[in-house]
């Protein structure tokens, strides 16, 4: 650290200079900076099994809201809902992670979206906080506490013993957007 | 027009008079025991939601729509291309960019009018919620005052959403002088004539159907229409016609332009076709050597509004276009004849299929599929989503749909009202969803799908037909 008050404009140059040159290393000790927005995740419950999110991918949380009935749709959305005038799917998370059915409580909130420039709703049993995460927190494994996490998770988080799925949203994409309970029997 | 964006305001002026008493309700409540305090934390984020929309809309309102409503803004765009020649450049600069911020400012009023909605609806949830922990006299004028903000709200979107219609006229207007100006420059003459300009469309839809229009009527000028010497020879009258004619059918809005010319093939067309698809729509061609060419524009209601019939089964609201709608009538389950399994009703002296829409959409199994679908959450808190759900066995309704002599019954719990409304895409996720050719939010801000007649006929009742011919 410069505490030269008087420094003048080289002096300021050679900072800069200097700075630069440490930048990789400043790199290298994310933890210490977490600066960037892709660092902050969303965390949520699907029954008692923690999730994360990262924050840039969220558009809005809301409580509830009315939820229609979608017939022949795919088997993992419950329905359709309405934000500001768009008409967009909600994904029921329990099914789609393999947990027990649940049923609507006063916790239960609906994650609003955004992949690919598709808008979609996570139905989720409580939300709870943003949390920063540095990139050496982060493992690539599959475990995972719902049966079907992993086809939607590739990333944990561990927090001691526990392992906190990282929702990959183009995967549920593919899940919700690739088969339909369409009978053409 | 002006009268419409004189009304919102209006409305909006009313609904604000509801907020000082909503908030002596507030302080009212604030007495209340600790317990009860979070239901008043939910009922203070909604009221400061719903006075938030209001502000913003008030705003605008008083700001930028009196007088410069869309109607205007259309007449001064056909205004403008008039008389391009004589305005500066920078004039026109200036115009245009206030002609882009005014339509920027309608559709931010859309949304906002939505997102009203979408907080009155909340506060009927709350109000819901914490009316029976309330005294009695505070509850009543509770339910007044939201009742009446219920009201306003509703009326001020309606309103909204009919500043976004304008008639199809407006996207005609430019051609009668394309016409006049190409004959002029052919040597030909031709006259335009013009059939239901009056079929409404939400203003981006007419205004983006204007330029494939103008490119199909110069094919149909430059290529179609013979000069009055050849027409002459083959014995038609000297003048070619051109005809427009727009007309709602079903899901969908046509709009059919036909030529009395010789048979051509269409310079562009690519252009147009990739225009019409970006609208949704479908073009079809037919070029015959006796009656000229006929183009036929079909484009999806997705934007525009429809009365629609609603109709109930197995608790689910669906919206059925009126365009397809021959009657509805209540009917006692014998008179539903099964032949193996197919359905009939016996109507004057023909055999009618029906199909049963619970059956047809699996809607008594909703409730495996959907766990947190609206019905299973609100029958945990109102009584009046129970009446909805009861299917009372000895009373049903047909609703009879077709076109022409093809005809089939869709066999429903209850037929509810008429209602105008706009149908919206469902968007890219479940545009592919079967059987249904859009949603519309309702003043309650549910989403209602809206049946796709054409889908269901031929998944559900061709089959049946091709078995009794």
């Amino acid at each position: 650290m410069n505490l030269d008050l008087s420094s003048s404009s080289d002096s300021f140059d050679s900072d800069k200079a200097q700075s630069e040159q440490q930048k990789p290393v400043s790199n290298k000790a994310h933890k210490a900076v977490p600066e960037v927005e892709n660092d902050k995740f969303f965390s949520f419950f699907i029954n008692d099994a923690e999730y994360l999110l990262p924050v840039a991918k969220v558009e809005e949380v809301t409580i509830l809201p009315s939820i229609s009935f979608l017939p022949n749709a795919n088997r993992y959305l419950d329905g359709a809902f309405h934000l500001r005038g768009s008409i967009l799917p909600a994904i029921n998370m329990r099914k789609i992670s393999g947990s027990p059915r649940g049923e609507p409580s006063p916790e239960s909130r609906l994650i609003v979206v955004r992949e690919a420039g598709l808008d979609f709703g996570l139905i989720v049993d409580r939300i709870n906080h943003v949390i920063t995460l540095s990139a050496d927190h982060i493992e690539c494994q599959t475990q995972s506490s719902y049966p079907n996490s992993g086809n939607f998770c590739s990333q944990n988080f561990k927090n001691g013993n526990r392992f906190i799925g990282i929702v990959e949203l183009s995967k549920l994409l593919t899940l919700i957007t690739g088969e339909t309970n369409l009978d053409l029997s | 027009m002006g009268m419409d964006a004189l009304t919102a305001s209006a409305f909006t002026a009313l609904a604000r008079t509801q907020l000082p008493d909503l908030h002596r309700k507030l302080a009212a409540l604030a007495k209340l025991p600790v317990s009860k305090r979070e239901a008043d934390s939910e009922l203070a984020q909604a009221v400061s939601a719903v006075q938030a929309s209001f502000f913003r809309l008030n705003e605008w309102i008083n700001g930028q729509c009196v007088g410069t409503t869309p109607d205007h803004l259309i007449q001064n765009e056909i205004k403008l291309d008039h008389s391009q020649a004589e305005l500066t450049k920078s004039a026109e600069d200036e115009y245009e960019s206030k002609a882009a911020t005014n339509k920027a400012h309608l559709d931010s009023l859309s949304t906002l009018a939505a997102e009203l909605v979408f907080d009155r609806t909340r506060f009927t949830s709350i109000e819901e919620d914490i009316r029976s922990i309330l005294p009695r006299n505070i509850a009543n004028t509770l339910t007044e005052a939201i009742q009446q903000l219920d009201q306003h709200t509703k009326q001020m979107r309606d309103t909204v959403m009919k500043i976004r219609m304008v008639p199809l006229r407006h996207a005609f207007s430019r051609l009668p002088t394309l016409v006049r100006e190409l004959g002029a420059q052919l040597g030909k003459d031709i006259e335009i004539q013009f059939i239901g300009e009056s079929t409404a469309l939400d203003k981006t839809m007419v205004e983006q159907i204007e330029d494939p229009l103008v490119r199909l009527i110069q094919n149909s000028c430059r290529q179609g229409i013979e000069t009055p010497d050849t027409r002459h020879k083959v014995g038609k009258p000297s003048p070619g016609l051109i005809k427009i004619s727009a007309r709602q059918e079903g899901n969908y809005i046509l709009i059919v332009i036909n030529d009395d010319g010789q048979p051509h093939r269409d310079v562009d067309m690519d252009i147009v076709q990739s225009q019409i698809s970006k609208l949704q729509g479908t073009l079809e061609l037919d070029s015959t050597q006796a009656q000229g060419t006929t183009v036929t524009i079909k484009l999806p209601l997705t934007l525009a509004m429809a009365q629609s019939l609603l109709v109930e089964s197995a608790g689910e609201l669906f919206a059925i276009p009126m365009g397809s709608v021959i009657e509805s009538k209540r009917i006692n389950p014998e008179e539903i004849q099964v032949n193996g399994n197919t359905s009939f009703i016996q109507q004057y002296d023909c055999k009618i299929p029906v199909i049963y829409l619970h059956e047809a959409f699996k809607l008594d199994s909703k409730n495996e599929i959907s766990w947190y679908s609206k019905n299973q959450y609100q029958r945990n808190q109102t009584r009046l989503q129970d009446k909805r759900l009861a299917r009372r066995e000895d009373r049903l309704y047909v609703v009879i749909i077709g076109s022409g002599e093809q005809r089939f019954g869709l066999v429903v719990d209850q037929v509810l009202y008429q209602q105008e409304i706009a149908i919206k895409s469902l968007g890219p996720i479940l545009h592919t969803l079967p059987y249904i050719a859009g949603g519309f939010i309702s003043g309650n801000g549910e989403v209602v799908l809206v049946l796709d007649l054409e889908q269901i006929e031929s998944r559900f009742i061709s089959t049946v037909r091709r078995r009794a011919a």
